[in-house]
């Protein structure tokens, strides 16, 4: 390759960092934590679904019924039901949903959606499924999910800029390539002890090079997620479907509605639950659809993960009789190959499809994704200020290293903070919607943190937003045994062995960064940076 | 047995890796190559068994980022580097 395209490469790669780079560590960074979001940190954040929550078919059976004959036969057309715990359900939900055809032809889906206690089923609220979804409600694992998705920017703008980053991250990790290509044969050379300089580039190197192909999967699939609803779709459904976007996804997805007969016939939810917890002992089911609730037939579709399927598995039963029909994937109606890549893109962006040990791995992966654009800026203030002619002022090397200390240093404490303001919320007004709380906690500690990174100097703030984050992740395992009585001695009788699990890995980390924060950082001192020490100087 | 086999899969993938290092770079030993390919053949082969193919496919992928990853920063590359 001419070094005069490498050097255009070089700069591509550069800025197209330098622009997104922040952006990409607080991405990153919110997603190696939203891996955990569903259900992990879900039960952790609920109290009332800490300990499992065994799925009775009869109970099911029974409530259904009774909330059918209250919400009329009008909106039996489909009814939803979500276990508690299994997904991002703190209550056993269901949802009834009718179809009401309108004057100008068109159908509009309208219903009620109840929420139940998770133990009993007994009925905490209902509402009218428009106010439902429109009611914007988080407790900090769907707050941490979502903003991984959106930043919290709403649909389509930030599912936009997400799927954009993307790309971005596709563009650097080609350019990347290209331009080290090199370098790829020193895969194993990492010295941190000879200068900061070399520790950067080593670092920046290592982590690109073998995190390349999970880098390459969770560029292409968080691309996918984020402009598939907002621009793929709209885009199929005009080309194929003249612009009718429900038509596009009832053709592709597995839930099909049957043909209703009108002749009434008794769904049997209560077999069909317990025939699919005995054949497939292997699933963990998380919820159940019936198309035409009470018809002759309905047919009901349980859903599950835990399967060799990535993207989890779809039972389908015939209401009616309970007679178990077929299996398949959630785009199973899609032939060859398509339907499996669909299936997969969610999975392998979470890494939710093969228990707690890949979680971890993906968490650990993401972790260093996030450094990768970090790693990337701090090289280029580097050579920037050790150049004899630097492109930029000192000033402005300075200023993005406070930015960058500032930002991606706040939003490791904004979601710490999270955790010990999520259980003060639960302990203190337990029924009470803490989304205003969470949101307020976390922008304003995020904002608070970005600010003092502009005014105080880059190793100080680092240091002391450090400190402040490791405080948080220690606070919580004791706040959590002081409000709840909740921990790793009694785990046997409550056997809450996911909160307490979460408390025991977050005091882990908390302890782990005072350590490195108190110890290392010091013993890091002899490789200070140029840009540090050219601050200290002043 | 669960663990037991991660472990296993984990020790062959950091194997591998550690076939496939020569002073800080990919070697150019035959031997070692072939070492090293072998070894994460099989960690490659267990996690297939484990996970079933294509979830295997790529919990290995992920598998071989991180343990090579942690393999140079944990200084082991470093010691035959210097």
């Amino acid at each position: 390759m001419k070094s005069i395209t490498i050097k255009k490469l070089y700069k591509l790669h550069t800025w197209v960092g330098i622009i997104t780079g922040i952006l990409l560590f607080v991405i990153a960074f919110s997603g190696a934590v939203a891996v955990f979001a569903r259900p992990e940190l879900q039960i952790w954040a609920n109290s009332a679904i800490r300990e499992p929550i065994p799925i009775n078919p009869e109970q099911y059976h029974a409530t259904l019924a009774t909330l059918a004959q209250k919400v009329g036969p009008e909106y039996l057309d489909e009814v939803h039901v979500n276990f508690p715990r299994a997904r991002s359900a703190e209550t056993a939900r269901v949802i009834f949903e009718g179809h009401v055809l309108q004057p100008d032809g068109t159908e509009k889906h309208e219903g009620f959606v109840f929420e139940l206690s998770p133990k009993d089923l007994r009925v905490i609220e209902k509402f009218d499924m428009e106010t439902y979804f429109s009611t914007v409600r988080f407790d900090m694992a769907s707050f941490i999910a979502h903003f991984h998705a959106d930043l919290h920017l709403g649909r389509p703008v930030g599912l936009i800029l997400t799927g954009l980053l993307g790309l971005t991250l596709m563009v650097s990790i080609i350019t990347g390539i290209l331009i080290h290509r090199k370098k790829l044969a020193q895969i194993f050379t990492f010295r941190p002890d000879k200068s900061f300089s070399l520790l950067l580039s080593d670092g920046h190197k290592v982590m690109g090079i073998w995190g390349v192909a999970f880098h390459s999967v969770i560029a292409f699939t968080g691309a996918f997620l984020g402009l598939a609803t907002v621009i793929l779709v709209p885009a199929a459904a005009y080309v194929g479907f003249n612009g009718d976007q429900e038509k596009l996804v009832e053709t592709f997805t597995a839930i099909k509605a049957p043909e209703i007969s009108h002749v009434q016939q008794e769904t049997q939810i209560s077999e069909i639950l317990s025939a699919s917890k005995e054949t497939r002992t292997d699933l963990t089911l998380t919820n159940f659809t019936v198309m035409g609730y009470g018809d002759k037939e309905a047919l009901v579709y349980v859903f599950g993960t835990g399967s060799e399927q990535l993207g989890g598995e779809t039972l389908v039963y015939q209401g009616a009789t309970g007679e178990y029909l077929r299996s398949q994937a959630n785009f199973g109606r899609l032939e060859g190959v398509t339907g499996k890549i669909l299936d997969a893109m969610f999975p392998l962006h979470f890494g939710n499809f093969a228990g707690i040990f890949v979680k971890v791995i993906w968490a650990w992966l993401g972790l260093a994704m996030a450094l990768l654009p970090i790693s990337g800026i701090m090289l280029w203030q580097q050579r920037g200020i050790a150049a004899k002619n630097p492109s930029h002022s000192k000033r402005t090397y300075e200023l993005v290293g406070r930015l960058l200390s500032g930002t991606c240093t706040g939003i490791v404490l904004a979601t710490s903070v999270l955790f010990p303001v999520q259980l003060v919320c639960n302990h203190i007004m337990p029924s009470a919607d803490e989304t205003y709380l969470i949101f307020t906690a976390f922008f304003g500690v995020w904002g608070g943190a970005t600010l003092l990174g502009l005014f105080v100097r880059a190793k100080h703030s680092f240091r002391l937003l450090g400190m402040m984050s490791a405080l948080c992740l220690v606070s919580v395992m004791p706040l959590d045994i002081a409000f709840t009585g909740s921990h790793l001695f009694n785990v046997s009788t409550t056997h809450h062995n996911v909160s307490v699990g979460v408390d025991l890995t977050l005091f882990m980390l908390g302890l782990l960064s005072f350590y490195y924060l108190f110890y290392k950082g010091k013993t890091a001192g002899s490789i200070e940076s140029p840009l540090i020490k050219a601050e200290g100087n002043k | 047995m669960d663990v037991m086999l991660h472990l296993v899969i984990l020790t062959f993938a950091v194997i591998g890796c550690i076939q496939l290092n020569l002073a800080g770079s990919f070697t150019g030993r035959k031997t070692g190559r072939f070492l090293g390919l072998g070894f994460h053949v099989v960690a490659l082969a267990l996690t297939v068994f484990t996970y079933g193919e294509m979830r295997g496919f790529f919990v290995y992928l992920a598998l071989l980022s991180l343990t090579g990853l942690l393999y140079c920063t944990r200084k082991l590359a470093i010691s035959q580097h210097q």
